[in-house]
């Protein structure tokens, strides 16, 4: 089944683009009824999976700029990351992946998936590419834009500045 | 490995460990098997579009009229904890160290900071209007159809829709501020001539004495602290600061239908031999907060909050707002704004999702930034006891063990053993063992 095959990576990579956040299940099901509702537009059945993501990738974009402009007339807050069980038990890191959220907020939407698939999911350039249906060029563009826009907003940030040093965009 | 990579990989592993704890994929399937998906889609015509929003529309127009039509005119205001009314001529004097909360049945607030004088001319259906007669004030005005507000400040006028601005009139000096922090305003008189549109974010400084206008764009203004004070009140450092409700010494005061009130100009006279003192302040100085805040800039952002009150933001803020500006006091180890802004939140909004947070919130710092364990636990029974299934259950009862477990209670026992029960993997099972396994 099409759920059971590829479930866990759609909710990967919303989880990547996202962050905490508790609209991840509902997108997760939407992703699911816009893929077994348009199957039938999918010509390489080979590419099943990057079809997949790319409808997650797809949903996820749509949301963080559905928010941004509710953002701009106020109808939300300006942080939508929800509270979430911590994983480990040191404070610091649920800390660390809370503030990196809110720093990513900060990007351009296409920016910040970029990023968060590439330097968070460790993605492929290529595959990310694919998925964002833009050229390599342009992903490596974005990727190092964002990493670099990252860094001088984590620097700023009082939690994320004890994570970085000065240096850690990659050259 | 770089610094972002070993951050990059962190977060990677948490949330990788968070997926696979979780139950998300098995509520998921079981939420698409139960969905009718109506394999294969089916094509919409156009038309049934079309004729979807056109319904759509007219329903919202009726709504929107009948909303208009069944809205109450009448505007009823307020002040104190007491909700005292307040009527035509009334004059709000803030004393020196409180605001004077001000709120309308329609939802407009206005906070007249400490040392300040404003003035209600009239309340009426159809139009409201203020005269600021020294100090400042901040002002949130919820729009309203056919209603104009109109705010004097000397020979200056603020034609009001819905809007946020913080204003300031020192009539000794003969300033004028406005801050406006959302929606437009017109200003009128000396030096605006017929009228003069603001928007969002610009500031204005002006003099009637020299005809002077300065208008600026998203930069900080200075921001009269001391302004005209009576001969009675003492010439000390101006400090804003705030109550949420209103002060005990607050005067306001309703004078007989002949006002004797002699005006700005009176006010200049006894304001002439004050001392003039000022900080810089925020052109928007809730969304410059906010906005530092989001960059993580927390001890900023609580120096940008205090400089108008602190209080005062609490007691207006909406509830998320709210909750970012206890985190941000918590992230920049403020415990007691923290702790006064969660309490606030759970006051104000008790029924939200936010309440119940705030409540595992104050939990965390009390055990955190305070130590106190007996009052961390009772805030995780509190959430644990208003959420007994909500995201954070299993985070509040390892962190209630915990901290039973630090004030040396043997209930800490009890509640490891059940953690473990429940979570034999969790992130505090490791700590249940060793307590299980101490007694």
């Amino acid at each position: 089944m099409l759920f059971d095959r590829y479930a866990a990576d759609v909710e990967r990579v919303l989880c990547r683009i996202l962050g905490p956040d508790s609209e991840i299940d509902d997108l997760l099901h939407e992703v699911f009824i816009v893929a077994i509702t348009s199957i039938d537009t999918l010509r390489d059945a080979g590419r099943l999976r990057s079809w997949m993501i790319g409808i997650a990738v797809h949903k996820a974009r749509k949301l963080i700029r559905q928010r941004k402009i509710r953002r701009l007339v106020r109808l939300v807050a300006p942080h939508e990351l929800h509270d979430y069980e911590a994983a480990s038990a040191t404070a610091e890191v649920s800390e660390a992946l809370r503030q990196t959220y809110r720093v990513l907020a900060q990007l351009p939407t296409d920016e910040r998936i970029a990023f968060t698939l590439r330097q968070i999911d460790g993605m492929e350039l290529l595959a990310i590419a694919e998925q964002t249906r833009v050229s390599l060029a342009t992903v490596k563009r974005r990727v190092a834009r964002a990493q670099k826009t990252f860094v001088t907003l984590a620097r700023q940030n009082e939690t994320l500045a004890e994570w970085l040093e000065p240096g850690t965009v990659p050259q | 490995m770089t610094t972002l990579d070993r951050l990059s990989a962190e977060i990677a592993r948490e949330q990788d460990e968070l997926m696979s704890r979780g139950d998300r994929l098995t509520n998921a399937r079981r939420r698409l098997l139960t969905t009718d998906v109506g394999f294969p889609r089916r094509r919409v015509p156009a038309w049934v579009g079309w004729a979807v929003a056109g319904t759509s529309a007219i329903a919202v127009t009726t709504g929107a009229l009948l909303s208009h039509f069944l809205a109450p005119d009448e505007l009823v205001a307020t002040t104190g904890e007491s909700n005292s009314p307040i009527s035509a001529n009334a004059r709000l004097d803030a004393p020196e160290n409180a605001s004077i909360p001000v709120r309308f049945s329609d939802g407009t607030q206005i906070e007249v900071a400490p040392r300040s004088r404003m003035k209600v001319i009239s309340i009426g259906r159809r139009d409201v209007r203020l005269a600021m007669e020294s100090g400042h004030a901040g002002f949130t005005v919820v729009h309203a159809e056919r209603r104009r507000w109109e705010l004097r400040a000397g020979p200056f006028a603020v034609n009001i829709t819905g809007t946020r601005f913080d204003v300031a009139w020192d009539p000794a000096q003969d300033r004028f501020d406005l801050a406006l922090t959302e929606g437009q305003v017109e200003l009128t008189g000396c030096g605006f001539s017929t009228g003069r549109r603001l928007v969002a974010g610009q500031t204005v400084r002006a003099s009637c004495r020299d005809g002077s206008v300065e208008i600026a764009y998203g930069r900080a203004v200075p921001w009269p602290t001391e302004s005209a004070t009576t001969s009675t009140e003492k010439n000390g450092p101006a400090v804003i600061s705030s109550s949420v409700s209103a002060p005990k010494s607050a005067n306001v005061t309703s004078p007989p239908g002949s006002t004797s009130h002699a005006g700005p100009a009176a006010d200049a006279k006894i304001a002439a031999g004050a001392n003039s003192t000022t900080v810089l302040h925020s052109s928007s100085t809730t969304s410059q907060w906010m906005l530092l805040a989001e960059q993580g800039r927390f001890k900023d952002a609580l120096a940008a909050v205090d400089r108008t009150g602190f209080a005062a933001e609490c007691s207006r803020a909406q509830v998320d707002d709210l909750a970012l500006l206890a985190d941000a006091a918590r992230s920049a180890r403020e415990p007691q704004k923290a702790r006064r802004a969660f309490l606030v939140l759970r006051q104000r909004f008790p029924d939200t999702s936010q309440a119940g947070v705030a409540a595992f919130k104050l939990g965390v710092l009390e055990f955190d930034q305070i130590g106190a364990y007996m009052d961390a636990a009772s805030w995780f029974r509190t959430y644990l006891a208003e959420n007994p299934s909500g995201p954070l259950t299993r985070e509040a009862r390892g962190r209630l063990m915990e901290a039973m477990h630090r004030a040396g209670s043997t209930d800490a026992r009890v509640l490891a053993a059940d953690y473990l029960h429940d979570y034999p993997t969790g992130p505090h099972a490791e700590l249940a063992q060793r307590i299980v396994d101490a007694q």
